[in-house]
């Protein structure tokens, strides 16, 4: 019976297309995401030297729609962490280190999308590219190197045209804005240099605004 | 973000039909009549050319905006107003009466501090002056403290009275000197009632721009001093003006009008008991001599409208700026100055010397400012001390004497100096509560005596922490009460190797120390006793001299009693390894391994001497490293690029050897040859997989 219920929400969610008179748009052809969250390293001893499991991350999508449910696009990141170092030969940790990475993208994503104003629609997509890593450390020369990224990523989209239809309207007329989604998104990344010791790999949980044109 | 103010309540809708019937003439005269006229004008002065600098059209186009801010306001007053034709009742007579009281005990003068508590800046303190509600009671002034100002401002409403503390001691200056635009350093413009008073205007194009006052501006009490070049005051049109008792010296044009077609002779207009001292033109010749009167007069090279009743001779200041350094503008005259008593005959009287001939220049008349000149040059001679069971000071502390000629009212009456002095610091505020002597006549030096010491040998710094990193150690301590600062030992065999200056904080990096070894670490605290003093003038008529906090003085009268050294910390200074270690592929010139390490130094010292010093240099660094990474795991991957880079790299090795003070060519050649390679490398990678 419980399932029988959410599975009416759901399907009552992924159908519901928004009925309304409006003017005739044109097809929706680029999107951009702009997202916020956690960043979490699978090395291990993270927390000891950066006080803390995660890292802020930033991210920011452009993706062009070959088809309603298929989009290819390009991403960059931005992951930000500050901590210590090690000083072996005292047997503890000081100084001041921050690391930073820069992943660089291009992306597939594939979008459960069967109607134009569909409220909710889940997506799957995945990338190949680089990450720039910048580590700085006090008092001694900077490290800076160059590693193979790709991730893959699912996610959900809630969207947000209902709540507020004149802002819908106005974002339509100023930007051609089209739909403003918000975004839930896990990413899966694995970032290692081929024959080293070098792995930056995590996974984060990413919210944010996406909005399509 | 200003500070938060509530919603200002709103004001009454009611109006009695006379009252209404005059806004909507108002309205209608402004919006029918006067608006079509100043835009046929402002037309007119466009079709001129060359807007800037077209008084014409920038004050047609003001005068516009004044317009158009009236008719707004009118519109929203008559927007749901009620006229009231009939006689209240006794209820509402009673509220009526009670609000005209309550309105009336609201109206009044305001006085701002600046710096003060509710605004920082004159700039802020006329911007929130200008965002309040205009009443017509209500009159406003900023009290500016000591100090020097860089601004340009603009008067924002009637009724504001901008009044500097000590004239001698509070500069206004331009921000914003341009070589193609006048900007005055006060414009007052289309505003009424305001006075501005007691400040030392300095080196600027224009100290003061006057246009189309209606009523009621009074300029007096200052000193302009704005350099060779430059103007003191300049009339725009013709406008009824109060300028009395001020100081103008060394001024290009001392009162003067942009517009040298304008007459300014309004009959509410008065420049008297005016000092004119070694100006290139004291007053344009454009304004009316009947509006000038008692001037006096000096070393002008013209001195234009002369007026009646002036009178030419030296004025002796006492200190004028160049012969007495920056900042000493001391423009109270000297006992035998021609400037003394010359002025109005019917003025207030001086109010320092309460006779009845006014002074001319800034510190004449029914002048404000009252404060002698500080004390100038206040040194300390050698300190004595008696060792007896309390230890005791003495010292002698001389001066400059003040020759203002108030500094003697007659033979019996004269000047004297007071001395605030105390063994802990002390400000202005605080003055009251330290120990002052018995004022000194006459004299410009006095000794100080049985000063009791009040210092002991400190106690020695606990919690000695060091943190370490690259070739540096940070030692931290916990402050000891009264001590005046703190030494570091340090050493690798004993504290005793290594001794840091005086350190007034309780922190210090050593640093250049060599890592991997262990460093033995103490500090100890030192104490000094020390006098602090500052010393006032009084003129014979009982003023005594504002001194500001940084005329307050200190001496040491003992030597540094230091006290034993810490205990002994251990540290030992090393490279920090960060986690996770990264292999470094920052610098493709080092990976091509082509230049020696030499050469690679001297291309890192350029790097950070010259490039980084400047926009170009640091975005072509920033370049450089975004991209070398990528180049280096290109090289990496492909012996044949690395081939072809070493080659390159080989080219410019030359260059790298030869020039060794420029190295910007080679930084350039790279960054042309990184540039191409970027634009290749999608196609490398394409291909390559």
């Amino acid at each position: 019976m419980i399932q029988c219920i959410i599975f009416t929400i759901v399907a009552g969610f992924l159908s519901i297309s928004l009925v309304q008179a409006e003017i005739k748009k044109p097809d929706i052809r680029w999107s951009t995401e702009t997202k916020l969250g956690l960043f979490q390293p699978d090395l291990p001893d993270w927390s000891e030297y950066y006080g803390s499991q995660y890292s802020v991350m930033g991210s920011q999508v452009i993706a062009y729609k070959v088809f309603p449910f298929l989009e290819i696009g390009i991403d960059g990141s931005y992951i930000y962490s500050k901590g210590q170092g090690d000083l072996p030969l005292n047997n503890t940790r000081g100084g001041e280190v921050t690391l930073e990475y820069f992943p660089l993208s291009a992306n597939l994503t594939l979008r459960g999308r069967v109607f134009k104003h569909q409220w909710l629609v889940p997506y799957f997509g995945m990338s190949i590219g680089q990450l720039i890593y910048l580590q700085e450390i006090t008092g001694q020369a900077s490290v800076q190197g160059y590693v193979n990224q790709n991730y893959v990523r699912i996610g959900l989209q809630f969207l947000l045209n209902h709540f507020d239809r004149k802002a819908t309207r106005n974002l339509y007329d100023g930007f051609g804005v089209q739909n403003t989604f918000f975004t839930a998104e896990y990413m899966l990344m694995a970032a290692t240099e081929p024959g080293s010791n070098t792995d930056l790999s995590g996974q984060a949980l990413l919210f944010g605004i996406s909005l399509e044109y | 973000m200003g500070r938060y103010r509530p919603p200002t309540p709103e004001a009454s809708k009611y109006i009695t039909p006379e009252g209404k019937k005059m806004l909507v003439e108002e309205h209608d005269f402004l919006w029918k009549n006067k608006r079509p006229k100043i835009v046929k004008k402002i037309s007119a002065a466009a079709a001129e050319g060359d807007r800037s600098e077209n008084a014409e059209y920038i004050y047609r186009k003001k005068m516009l905006r004044e317009i158009d801010s009236r008719v707004r306001f009118l519109r929203k007053r008559l927007e749901g107003i009620i006229v009231v034709d009939a006689v209240p009742t006794v209820t509402f007579r009673i509220i009526l009466l009670f609000s005209f009281f309550i309105s009336v005990s609201w109206a009044g003068e305001t006085v701002y501090n600046v710096p003060g508590e509710e605004y920082s800046t004159i700039e802020e303190a006329l911007e929130a002056i200008g965002e309040k509600e205009f009443v017509a009671e209500n009159s406003y002034v900023i009290e500016v403290e000591p100090g020097i100002y860089s601004l340009n401002i603009a008067i924002p409403a009637d009724n504001i009275t901008l009044r500097g503390k000590v004239t001698s001691r509070t500069f206004l200056k331009s921000d914003n000197d341009s070589a193609d635009v006048i900007n005055p350093i006060i414009d007052i413009d289309f505003v009424n009632n305001v006075k501005i008073e007691n400040f030392t205007f300095i080196g600027s194009d224009l100290a003061i721009q006057i246009n189309n006052i209606q009523e009621n501006l009074d300029i007096q009490f200052n000193v302009f001093n704005m350099g060779a070049g430059n103007t003191a005051i300049s009339f725009i049109n013709n406008s009824p003006v109060s300028i009395k008792n001020n100081t103008f010296y060394d001024n290009q044009n001392a009162i003067d009008s942009l517009n040298l077609m304008v007459l300014i002779n309004h009959n509410l207009l008065s420049i008297t008991n005016n000092i004119f001292a070694k100006n290139d033109l004291a007053i344009t010749t454009q304004v009316s001599e009947a509006n000038i009167s008692y001037s006096c007069l000096f070393n002008n090279t013209n001195n234009g409208a002369l007026g009646f009743s002036s009178t030419t001779g030296a004025p002796l200041f006492v200190n004028a700026p160049e012969n007495s350094g920056d900042n000493i503008y001391d423009f109270h005259l000297r006992a035998d100055s021609a400037c003394i008593d010359v002025g109005d005959i019917n003025g207030s009287g001086d109010s320092i010397t309460g006779d009845d001939a006014d002074d001319a220049g800034a510190f004449g008349g029914a002048t404000l400012d009252k404060h002698p000149y500080p004390a100038l040059n206040v040194t300390a001679g050698d300190v004595t001390t008696t060792n007896a069971d309390v230890v005791t000071y003495s010292i002698t502390l001389s001066w400059d004497a003040n020759e203002s000629y108030v500094m003697q009212k007659d033979a019996d009456t004269v000047g004297s100096y007071k001395i605030y002095y105390a063994n802990q610091n002390f400000t202005r505020e605080e003055v009251t509560t330290n120990q002052v002597t018995s004022q000194v006549e006459v004299t410009t030096s006095t000794t100080l005596t049985d000063i009791a010491s009040t210092v002991v040998t400190p106690s020695p710094p606990v919690g000695i922490n060091t943190s370490i990193s690259n070739q540096l150690i940070s030692v931290a301590w916990d402050s000891v009460e009264n001590a005046i600062g703190y030494y570091v030992y340090y050493g690798i065999n004993s504290t005793t190797e290594n001794k840091s200056a005086l350190l007034t904080g309780t922190s210090y990096d050593i640093e250049g120390v060599l890592n991997n070894q262990t460093y033995h670490i103490a500090v100890s605290a030192v104490t000094q006793e020390t006098l602090y003093y500052a010393v006032s003038v009084i003129d014979a008529y009982a003023n005594e001299s504002y001194f500001e906090d940084d005329l307050i003085q200190r001496s040491r009268l003992s030597g540094e009693l230091e006290s034993e050294l810490s205990d002994i910390v251990l540290a030992i200074p090393e490279q920090l390894v960060a986690y996770p270690e990264l292999p470094n592929k920052s610098c493709f010139l080092e990976n091509l391994e082509v230049y020696s390490s030499t050469e690679l130094d001297n291309m890192r010292t350029y790097r950070d001497n010259v490039l980084k010093t400047n926009l170009v240099g640091q975005l072509l660094v920033d370049l450089y490293y975004l991209v070398s990474p990528m180049m280096v795991s290109l090289v990496e991957r492909s012996t044949m690029l690395k081939e072809f880079f070493v080659s390159t790299a080989i080219m410019t090795l030359p260059l790298v050897i030869i020039m060794q003070e420029s190295y910007l060519v080679v930084v350039f050649l790279w960054m042309i040859f990184l540039a191409t390679i970027i634009t290749c490398v999608p196609i490398y990678r394409l291909a390559s997989r």
